[in-house]
């Protein structure tokens, strides 16, 4: 289930944004942050710690909340007439799915081309050293 | 404890603010005069380290007052406001340097006394080597020493080293030899104990532990952590030239430098401690192109060094 919802946040997929704004909003960020470090919260935790560092609208984060819910990255249980969120998946299982998908992907339609700048970006420095190996040889050859 | 607060808030003061003036002096030198150059670097890395340190003993210490401008020409001025934001980062520092300056202390002095018990201790386990037993790595480094006008420094040839040839000790130097270097070519023993010989020559083990106590007693500013892993490259590089100049041979140089860091696994086999020759916390690739294609040594005088010197201490002098 949370494999497929993943799947579902990769159509937004911003590589040029940092962390988990590569794939959600800065909110909804935010409130995983803070869920994933308390590993249970009410719609009233996760506003106190909010709204010490930004302005936001109780109500906002309640929108919030539900959608992540709707997303099945959170789950909900009903405690009294509140409801308590917690985690579906860890952080951990989210960041590591969330690569799989990404590459999975890539490697799906651009096998070819994702598979070398791979290989380029970890054999760069050993493509340098090869690269100045052949220069040494050659200016031995010509008798430098 | 007031006396305390006083001399931690000036000295941070001036770690923080002289670092950046040496770092801002130094993007300005190495502009006008082309970087690259491990000497003009290694210049301004030390100045980074020492401002400081100079700026604080200079000011309070030995001639107190002596700045040349005073506070009250600039005070009311933009550049007095400036000033006296700058004095209070050096306040809020205090307030976190006090509290924990006997940990801090502690650590440094800890420290050190790790480094010299850890080169006793290495001396007391492990036995160098003897003249009779290996002859050829003895000329080589018998002649390099000579050459150098060093005393020829203990050998130790030991095993398992993962091909971490290195140099070591504060005020008795030796340098260590894995085993297994000693199956490569001649040529290449006698680049791998060059360039062992040179860290020698040069006290790196000594100078390193006296960079890395700058580094430590300024923990809190970003540029003595660059001006310090600064240093640690600057220091492979002159120990390469060094090298280059005593086997004479760039392209053996390069050769061995690559074939010692291919032994060693690349950069798997990651870092010891001490200065080697192919496996330091440093960029194999950029030595090597460094070594075959050099660049011309340029680098800054005294005469300028003192006058940056002068200025840099004239202006932290404004600041508190």
């Amino acid at each position: 289930m949370a494999k497929l919802k993943i799947k579902s946040l990769i159509g937004d997929f911003k590589p040029k944004q940092k962390g988990l704004g590569k794939v959600m909003g800065p909110l909804e960020a935010a409130v995983m942050d803070i869920i994933w470090r308390k590993e249970e919260a009410t719609v009233r935790d996760v506003y106190e710690t909010l709204n010490g560092s930004r302005k936001i609208a109780y109500t906002t984060v309640m929108t919030i909340m539900t959608r992540l819910a709707d997303k099945d990255l959170l789950l909900k249980d009903k405690e009294g007439i509140a409801y308590t969120y917690r985690p579906a998946v860890s952080k951990e299982f989210f960041t590591k799915s969330l690569v799989g998908e990404v590459m999975d992907g890539l490697f799906d339609d651009y096998a070819d081309a994702a598979f070398s700048h791979f290989m380029e970006r970890v054999e760069e420095d050993e493509d340098k050293i090869a690269q100045l190996e052949q220069l040494i040889k050659n200016r031995r050859d010509k008798g430098e | 404890m007031a006396l305390i607060y006083d001399i931690t808030h000036t000295f941070s003061s001036y770690v923080i603010f002289g670092g950046l003036f040496g770092f801002i002096f130094y993007c300005l030198f190495s502009k006008i005069k082309g970087d690259g150059c491990p000497k003009l670097r290694a210049r301004f890395m030390w100045f980074v380290l020492l401002i400081p340190l100079i700026t604080y003993l200079t000011l309070k210490v030995v001639f107190p007052g002596m700045a040349f401008y005073e506070t009250k020409f600039i005070s009311g001025t933009i550049l007095g406001t400036v000033f006296s934001l700058a004095c209070q980062v050096g306040y809020w520092s205090s307030l976190f340097l006090t509290p924990i300056l006997f940990i801090w202390a502690a650590i440094i002095i800890g420290r050190i006394f790790y480094v010299v018990i850890s080169g006793r201790k290495f001396r007391q386990v492990n036995k160098a080597a003897a003249k009779e037993e290996f002859p050829e790595v003895f000329a080589v480094a018998g002649k390099f020493s000579k050459r150098l006008g060093i005393k020829c420094p203990d050998i130790f040839i030991l095993s398992d080293q993962n091909l971490d040839s290195f140099a070591f000790g504060l005020f008795k130097p030796g340098i260590v030899l894995d085993r297994e270097v000693l199956k490569l070519k001649q040529e290449d023993i006698r680049t791998v104990i060059a360039h062992e010989l040179a860290h020698v020559y040069r006290k790196d083990a000594l100078f390193s532990v006296i960079a890395a106590f700058l580094r430590d007693i300024m923990f809190f500013s970003p540029a003595t952590h660059w001006a310090y892993n600064g240093l640690m490259q600057v220091k492979e590089e002159r120990a390469d030239d060094i090298a280059v100049e005593l086997i004479g041979d760039r392209l053996q140089y390069g050769s061995t430098l690559i074939k010692v860091w291919k032994m060693g696994g690349g950069y798997e086999s990651f870092p010891k401690v001490y200065p080697a020759l192919g496996i330091a916390q440093t960029n194999v690739a950029d030595r090597v192109e460094r070594i075959i294609k050099p660049l011309p040594n340029r680098n800054i005088s005294i005469i300028s060094t003192i006058f940056i010197g002068a200025l840099t201490i004239n202006i932290l002098s404004l600041i508190c």
